[in-house]
């Protein structure tokens, strides 16, 4: 049943968009494509492939939908128009729901949904007597989540109120849905603001003069690739902030300022955030000395209200110098966080930022109002979106980043194309099959990292650049990145064929033991002990962790041989062995090393003897 | 799948995404390559990685065709990832035959459409190559070609993308292409296990005898069984008997004939057109090896019971064997009540 709704979706989106014989010749294939998924889900059956129903399900749901999206990109008989995709949008993404909720809303989800909760049942914003009744309450019953507390930051009120540091507007807008309808009629509205959100950015593309076939082909890689599909149907406020975003920026090019002042307006009581996004806008609007007033009640009005509701008007004001270009790095490569891996096809966005004064003026004034909003945003230790899909705090840019690759997408060869869009199709399946994986732990590790060094017992995390637990992949990646900034004109270099074989290689140096060992890391084997600090403990990402060891827990990993320093802590020190040779560990008051012998590269065992130890890492001499 | 076996797949796709280079579809071909090297990174289970691979070459092929790519092309790149791998069982000269004989049986059709390279690939698939005229098959079919060349006929659409559609799902279990071109009616006649098995691993000439005790409650069971050294018997012929005895005395014997389970290995490539066994009527379904030298175990699954009465024991015995000819029995199941 999770994935019913969106093999419907397969066969009633397209015939939005297709007519006579593209439509005909889809038609047929669609059900062709059946019978041989019948086919070979019996033969799977007959070879005893162990296939993973739900895997083999979500993957052919998405592969109906691509190969539909496919003849409306390149189909000679189509019904296009912004409208007509805007719907076609809304089917998916409502048909992404039940995929979205096989496991329970999480992050700053449950936490909008508790606020609207308040106000169809209270009609406050006071929590205090959400959180009390949850264990009974239709709201812990219908989400699973009967575990909320107040989050880090809340304030809390001189008689007990207790109000969420999240902005209520949201909510606000939630609460027709979900008075209808509970968590789904909530997932439907956001899923109606993915489809305003397709309408908007494709009328953007035509006032910017995007050709029809562009638009056409790249309209799915964008609405239905990452970020923006796994947050049109989920709680979360970057999907109406793009929407908003987009009508803010074709509002002041169109000079249509009722447009632009709603929009904006909208913008910024989404997410306080984003009054940096608009302070910019507004500078790039006002022509009047009337505008300007409205520009500064603009500014000041959310920024009053939220600062009384919350009082978190500091959020503004930039942090640490250095941090900031790890996060901007980490923004571009990172492996779980950046949009190189997460949502490739934005790679041509970046390419159009280097190519500024060539792009539309829409692309332009967008991008020049993000500057201000990244600027504050990669220097914070959460600048990778925290506890949320990837690319969450970037999201709101994700459409006017398209309109630059619509504008570059004539010049970029088919090779790297078809790479972005086969990865895009990787992720969106994955991500629909596996929704929990869409959250990861800060740890310097991503999902494909690991899954392969679970398979494989080999570091192969090490080969994705991580901005969380910098690594030299990050400064390899980063040079990459400069490189194909700077000299790329149409990429015809980088063949499918050049990929595999860069992979290969890859490949084969991921199997080789490395001279870098963290020991909560997948490839490790964990015989016992336990990960430090624990996996969902909030802003892990600020911990040193470590892997805590207990006499007869051991670990097994892949390592060189020689001298090696081993990082740990242990308030009162412990014996260790490293293939059978004990090793004393000293007392630390925090995280210490010591010196230790690898007797010979390959596989190797560390084993606490006595004591208690937490150890971190193993470094080669 | 061997390192040799991947570069040759891999020298297949980039051919026909070379054929197609001109078209926007090339890229998309040659992104099999990185795809199937992500399927041998990510997918430990050999059979599952193997699937996975074949599903997308076949798609390559596919894209291919639609491309335009020129049919000859097409059915020498089929040709060879559907006979000639694994390449250490490669016979180089009758397979080059086997080829320049789908060619030719190519170049008789008057059109060449996608339809036709299909038709073309499934007569180069099925061709055996012992014995040796056996390759002259598709020769013979390109003269009957010929004969009817002005022959028109017209598929329906939704036929043809039928048709197209079991194609590339055969064509996807090109790992397996041995099995396909051997084996394909057995595809109906899978029948797993259901309940619990034990194993036997008893060889019985003729007058041998292996009996067990059942356990109470046991109304029906499964005995899987093979023959050995028996590829010439024909399809009927006695091969032992099973004697069930019920708890209540009463005795019923069931004949295990040519047909309820046949030669081990009278599906290989080498054996095929020589053995005179028929399929097994119900078959497990084990596979051994991959390519164009894979192939389906002829043990068969028989079930006996006797009037629906519980059964205390069973007594199988070997019968009408020739000399060299055993009867193997693998295992015996109680079906799950």
């Amino acid at each position: 049943m999770t994935y019913a709704l969106l093999l419907a979706a397969s066969l009633a989106a397209p015939p939005l968009l297709l007519a006579g014989r593209t439509f005909r010749r889809w038609l047929l294939t669609w059900c062709g494509a059946w019978v041989a998924f019948g086919i070979l889900a019996w033969s799977a059956q007959l070879f005893r492939a162990a296939v993973d129903p739900d895997l083999a399900l979500a993957a052919f749901a998405v592969l109906l939908l691509a190969l539909g999206f496919a003849f409306v990109a390149f189909g000679s008989e189509v019904k296009w128009s912004a409208g007509r995709a805007a719907v076609a949008a809304f089917l998916v993404y409502a048909a992404l729901i039940p995929a979205m909720t096989k496991t329970p809303i999480d992050g700053d989800e449950p936490y909008y949904l508790l606020i609207t909760e308040s106000l169809v049942a209270d009609h406050d914003l006071d929590l205090a007597n959400q959180y009390r009744e949850l264990p009974h309450s239709r709201f812990g019953a219908m989400t699973h989540r009967t575990d909320l507390a107040p989050q880090q930051g809340d304030a809390a009120g001189t008689h007990g109120e207790q109000r969420s540091r999240l902005e209520p507007f949201l909510p606000l807008l939630l609460t027709p849905g979900y008075a209808a309808g509970g968590l789904t009629g909530a997932l439907l509205t956001l899923a109606l603001f993915g489809a305003l959100l397709a309408r908007s950015t494709l009328r953007l593309f035509e006032d910017e003069g995007i050709a029809d076939a562009t638009a056409r082909a790249l309209f799915p890689l964008i609405l239905f690739g990452p970020p923006v599909v796994f947050y049109a149907a989920r709680i979360w406020p970057e999907v109406p902030a793009a929407f908003c975003f987009v009508e803010a920026v074709r509002g002041i090019r169109q000079r249509r300022a009722p447009r632009w002042i709603a929009a904006l307006l909208a913008l910024v009581l989404l997410k306080l955030r984003f009054l940096l996004i608009a302070v910019v806008l507004l500078a790039r609007a006002v022509r009047t000395r009337t505008q300007a007033a409205v520009a500064a009640a603009l500014v000041a009005v959310p920024l009053l209200v939220v600062w009384i509701m919350s009082g978190r008007g500091w959020e503004l004001i930039p942090h640490d110098g250095p941090a900031m270009l790890r996060g901007l790095a980490g923004l571009a490569i990172d492996g779980m966080s950046g949009i190189a891996f997460q949502s490739p096809v934005y790679l041509f966005a970046l390419i159009a930022i280097a190519r500024w004064r060539t792009m539309p003026a829409g692309f332009r004034l967008g991008t020049s109002a993000s500057a201000l909003y990244v600027f504050t945003l990669i220097g914070r230790p959460e600048w990778h979106g925290g506890w949320a899909p990837p690319l969450r705090y970037i999201v709101v840019f994700m459409p006017l980043l398209a309109l630059g690759i619509a504008a570059l997408w004539e010049r970029v060869a088919a090779g790297p194309v078809a790479l972005a869009a086969a990865w895009t199709i990787g992720l969106v399946i994955h991500g629909i099959a596996f929704p929990w994986r869409l959250f990861h732990i800060a740890n310097g590790e991503n999902a494909v990292g690991e899954t392969l060094s679970a398979i494989w017992h080999s570091d192969f995390s090490r080969l994705f650049p991580s901005a969380i637990r910098t690594n030299f992949a990050l400064l390899v990646g980063g040079i990459v990145l400069v490189i194909m900034l700077t000299i790329f004109r149409t990429g015809r270099m980088l063949r499918p064929a050049v990929f595999g074989v860069l992979l290969a290689i890859a490949f084969w140096f991921g199997l080789q033991p490395g001279s870098r060992v963290d020991f909560e890391d997948a490839h490790v084997i964990h015989r016992g002990g336990a990960l430090y600090p624990p996996e969902y403990t909030v802003n892990r990402f600020a911990y040193r962790g470590g892997w805590e060891l207990h006499p007869g827990d051991s670990l097994e990993f892949l390592f060189k041989a020689g001298s090696a320093q081993i990082d740990y802590a242990s308030p009162n020190g412990a014996t260790i062995s490293i293939d059978g040779r004990n090793v004393v560990l000293p007392p630390t008051a925090r995280y210490g090393s010591a010196r230790v012998a690898v007797p010979r590269t390959g596989r190797v065992i560390l084993g606490c003897q006595a004591g208690a130890v937490n150890v971190d890492r193993i470094t080669h001499e | 799948m061997r390192i040799a076996d991947f570069v040759v797949i891999g020298l297949l796709v980039a051919a026909l995404a070379w054929c197609v280079r001109r078209t926007r579809f090339a890229a998309a071909i040659e992104c099999a390559l990185p795809a199937m090297l992500l399927a041998f990174a990510f997918i430990p289970e050999e059979r599952l990685r193997l699937m996975t691979i074949g599903a997308i070459g076949a798609a390559a092929f596919a894209l291919a065709v639609v491309a335009g790519c020129r049919l000859p092309v097409v059915v020498v790149c089929g040709v060879i990832l559907l006979r000639w791998l694994p390449l250490a069982d490669l016979e180089l000269l009758r397979e080059l035959i086997v080829l320049a004989a789908a060619l030719a049986l190519l170049a008789a059709f008057r059109e060449r459409t996608p339809g036709v390279a299909v038709a073309v690939l499934a007569v180069a698939v099925v061709t055996p190559i012992h014995p040796g005229r056996a390759m002259l098959f598709p020769f013979l079919l390109a003269a009957i070609v010929l004969l009817l060349r002005d022959w028109r006929w017209r598929v329906p659409a939704p036929l043809r993308a039928a048709v197209f559609a079991v194609a590339f799902a055969l064509f996807a279990l090109w790992p397996w292409s041995g099995v396909v071109a051997r084996a394909l009616p057995l595809f109906k006649r899978f029948d797993p296990p259901a309940g619990t098995t034990r194993g036997i691993g008893a060889a019985l000439a003729n007058g041998d005898v292996t009996a067990f005790d059942l356990p109470p409650h046991v109304r029906r069971v499964v005995v899987t069984a093979s023959g050995e050294n028996i590829p010439r018997m024909r399809g009927g012929k006695l091969l032992g008997t099973i004697d069930v005895v019920t708890r209540d005395g009463h005795t019923c014997t069931r004949e295990l004939n040519v047909g309820d389970v046949s030669d081990f290995g009278f599906l290989r490539r080498e054996q095929f057109i020589k053995a005179r066994n028929s399929l097994p009527k119900s078959t497990p379904f084990d596979v051994y090896g991959y390519g164009a030298t894979a192939f389906v175990k002829g043990n068969g699954r028989v079930a006996v019971s006797c009037e629906g009465r519980d059964l205390a024991s069973l007594r199988i015995m070997g019968a009408g064997l020739p000399a060299a000819g055993r009867l193997q029995i693998e295992s015996i199941e109680l079906p799950a009540r």
